[in-house]
């Protein structure tokens, strides 16, 4: 405890890290407090009731536990470090354990998760009782499986961690894609159905404490008590599976084998400074698990959140903008390039070779991206059968493709966000990533406006003109926005580097 | 902007840096003369990475002037830059990068042919004996052959000032003799060194001129025998750091 209080105490963090992580802390207990006012206001009781609540502590498990696989674990805590300290295996997970709890995460899921008990004491005053008892087994599962899933992340060969990091990516696409389908889900789960669904939810340890307050709201004595046995045993279990964990976690190898890559003979890019920084980003997104991780994110979810109307609503209307989602979202996490890449920025000072950097960097992003979202608004145009939606979709696309692309290194340059000592971006990150969104949206703003007008108007000539101006809009974008940060680089290089390699970086 | 230092391979005047209250350099002004092998030398903290990292333009300095072959480094950064070959630490590079992709990467950043990239990534790989590991990528690289790539992208280019941190530290021994030849090469043909080291033996064998740092001041600088004196450089500079020698142990041990 008192190494992480010191380590935090000696954090360094900047004047965007710390209104970033204060955004993050705000945006999470809002939506913990939406949790917990859910529990108090909704007017479903027995089945649907518990297999609502079971739902949404669900959502909260599987985000803390993807969150804890991405991040592996406490920086400030290195697990390492007891490699060689001969203290007992059981004193050492205890006090691990216990540590495991002393974060914000811990209150944010404790107020989310008393949820079951306002349900509770509104149904009767022993169902609250067994909500807070069964909440709080729930908490302690939670933490404790969140501290045994980060040590089991693999540290052995660089090749394992970067799985692993690319997992967790898949995990976090697929808790954001199921996310959005959170509202059509409680809508119809407070009448019990699916029932494929409403059994899923019981039957998962995240339902047991919504399952045990419902029972007690009906008086069923058996229904209380095995669900909360059952939490209770589950905890028993994870607490004594623990120092095994630990113990493998802390003599694992962290050998790595070298693998020799075939070298490309045919130079297809221009053998200029351009050419070779869009042939190490095209590589970097392919190679760094965190960049991997953040496009496959965005690939997932930007067509997932297109497709999920279809599947929740039988609506189609969102399938000619999968690419306009892919597009935007792959632009926001891609805007801290520079804080991906840490000290490597030296190279760049060493070189002089700033404003190529950003080029590259743009030209790179629009040759991975650029083709990809076209071919999905072009698939989606097509399954969506709505005309109208064309000039809209391919209209926004240019407009987002260039607007991202001029983001993209300009909020590399303005604020970058270096990763922490397990090479993983911090909750700042995230911050950045939706102001990039929102900047991105706003860059649209003159070929909606145009969009707007035609439909307005009734003219599908204006409303086709919003295409050329999303190009032109693009382009400008990505000239002006690169420029900027093309200077903002040459100015600020040095300091820059500077805040990136103080923050201990170590990739 | 070219001053009239031109004679010099390396003019640094007044430079100093401040992190918070602690002052990592303190007013240090070097005259390094073209065809130098340069040591620096000076104990733990003592602001050599500091001194060296302000000096080709990884750090603004809070105030002085950084200026190589007469081209102020902040002024004309385009020249002064080209004339520079610097050895980056191992975090610096792009780990995911094949050394011979590295190189590439290098030599096309610094406006080279293609051609001429490829022919000489060939020649250095093969002098600091990294042809088996070209196509691995640098972070699968081990410290010392992570020092090696990194010396063969400062060298990549023909720079006429060379300015390397520690660049002997964590090589095996035959690949030290290799750097060792490398740069002794470099300064007959009329190029300057400017490193940094804590083995002193080293500079002894090396280097022709010497600067002692100590708390972020220059203690001493001058030829090689004008610093170490009648003495070892190593007596030098421990009389000119203030440190004395000790017979200190710890009280626990017993054995």
């Amino acid at each position: 405890m008192g190494m992480r209080a010191a380590a935090l105490r000696n954090a360094r963090q900047s004047r965007f890290g710390t209104v970033a992580l204060l955004a993050a802390g705000v945006f999470g207990l809002l939506v913990a407090v939406s949790t917990l006012l859910f529990g108090i206001t909704t007017s479903a009781r027995g089945t649907g009731g518990a297999a609502q609540l079971g739902l949404l502590s669900l959502s909260w498990m599987a985000g803390r536990i993807g969150f804890a696989a991405f991040s592996g674990g406490d920086p400030a805590v290195p697990l390492d470090l007891f490699r060689t300290i001969p203290v007992g295996r059981r004193i050492l997970a205890r006090s691990l354990a216990l540590l495991g709890f002393a974060d914000v995460a811990t209150v944010l899921l404790g107020i989310a998760l008393a949820g079951t008990v306002a349900y509770g004491f509104r149904r009767d005053p022993v169902a609250g009782l067994v909500g807070i008892l069964g909440t709080a087994l729930t908490l302690i599962m939670i933490g404790l499986l969140g501290t045994i899933v980060a040590a089991a992340v693999p540290v052995g060969s660089r090749r394992r961690q970067d799985l692993g990091t690319l997992l967790s990516a898949a995990v976090i696409s697929g808790v954001v894609v199921l996310g959005t389908l959170i509202q059509p889900l409680l809508a119809l789960l407070a009448d019990g159905r699916p029932r494929a669904l409403v059994i899923m939810v019981e039957i998962l340890p995240s339902g047991w404490s919504a399952d045990a307050t419902s029972a007690a709201a009906a008086g069923h004595l058996a229904g209380t008590l095995l669900p909360l046995a059952a939490l209770a045993a589950g905890c028993a279990v994870l607490y004594r599976w623990w120092p095994y964990v630990l113990d493998a976690r802390l003599l694992s190898q962290a050998t790595s084998s070298r693998h020799v890559r075939s070298r490309s003979r045919r130079r297809v890019l221009p053998a200029t400074a351009t050419g070779a920084v869009i042939c190490r980003e095209l590589r970097l997104w392919i190679r760094d698990p965190n960049r991997a991780g953040f496009l496959l994110v965005a690939v997932v979810v930007g067509l997932g959140v297109c497709v999920v109307p279809l599947i929740s609503q039988g609506t189609r209307v969102l399938l000619p903008f999968a690419g306009c989602g892919t597009a935007i979202i792959a632009g926001a996490v891609a805007g801290n390039g520079y804080g991906f890449d840490g000290a490597a920025m030296a190279v760049l000072l060493d070189t002089g070779a700033e404003r190529a950097d950003v080029r590259g960097r743009q030209l790179a992003w629009l040759l991975l991206l650029g083709p990809y979202a076209l071919a999905l608004t072009v698939v989606g145009g097509l399954l969506g059968g709505q005309p109208w939606a064309l000039p809209w979709s391919y209209g926004l696309l240019a407009a987002i493709l260039g607007g991202a692309a001029g983001v993209i290194p300009l909020s590399s340059v303005v604020a970058p966000q270096p990763l922490d000592a397990n090479g993983s971006p911090g909750p700042t990150w995230v911050v950045k990533t939706y102001a990039s969104i929102v900047l991105i949206a706003l860059s649209t703003t003159p070929t909606l406006a145009v969009l707007i007008i035609g439909r307005a108007v009734g003219s599908s000539l204006i409303t086709w003109l919003a295409v050329a101006i999303g190009v032109i809009t693009g382009t400008v974008a990505i000239m002006v926005l690169g420029r900027l940060a093309g200077s903002r680089a040459v100015a600020g290089g040095p300091e820059i580097y500077q805040a990136l390699s103080q923050a201990g970086f170590r990739k | 902007m070219r001053t009239n230092q031109a004679e010099e391979a390396f003019h640094l005047d007044g430079l100093t840096k401040h992190f918070g209250d602690f002052t990592a350099v303190d007013q240090v002004g070097l005259s390094i003369p073209v065809g130098s092998f340069f040591g620096l030398v000076g104990p733990n903290g003592a602001g050599k990475t500091t001194l060296l990292s302000m000096a080709v333009g990884l750090i603004r300095p809070d105030s002085g002037t950084s200026a190589v072959h007469g081209h102020d480094l902040w002024q004309a950064p385009k020249e002064a830059k080209a004339a520079l070959g610097v050895l980056l630490e191992g975090d610096m590079l792009p780990r995911r990068l094949t050394g011979a992709e590295l190189l590439t990467y290098v030599g096309l950043l610094r406006g080279m042919k293609s051609a001429e990239v490829a022919d000489r990534s060939a020649e250095v790989l093969r002098a600091l004996d990294l042809v088996s590991a070209a196509d691995v990528v640098v972070a699968d690289y081990s410290t010392g052959m992570r020092k090696k790539i990194a010396l063969a992208a400062a060298l990549l280019h023909g720079p006429s000032v060379l300015v390397l941190d520690e660049p002997f530290e964590a090589v095996d021994p035959v690949s030290a003799a290799t750097i060792r030849s490398i740069l002794t090469g470099y300064v007959a043909r009329g190029g300057t060194v400017v490193f940094s080291s804590h083995v002193m033996a080293l500079v002894e064998l090396l280097c022709d001129r010497v600067a002692v740092l100590d708390a972020g001041r220059v203690v001493a600088h001058g030829t090689l025998d004008e610093v170490r004196g009648g003495g070892s450089l190593e007596d030098a500079f421990a009389h000119l750091v203030g440190a004395q020698p000790t017979a200190e142990t710890l009280s626990w041990f017993r054995f």
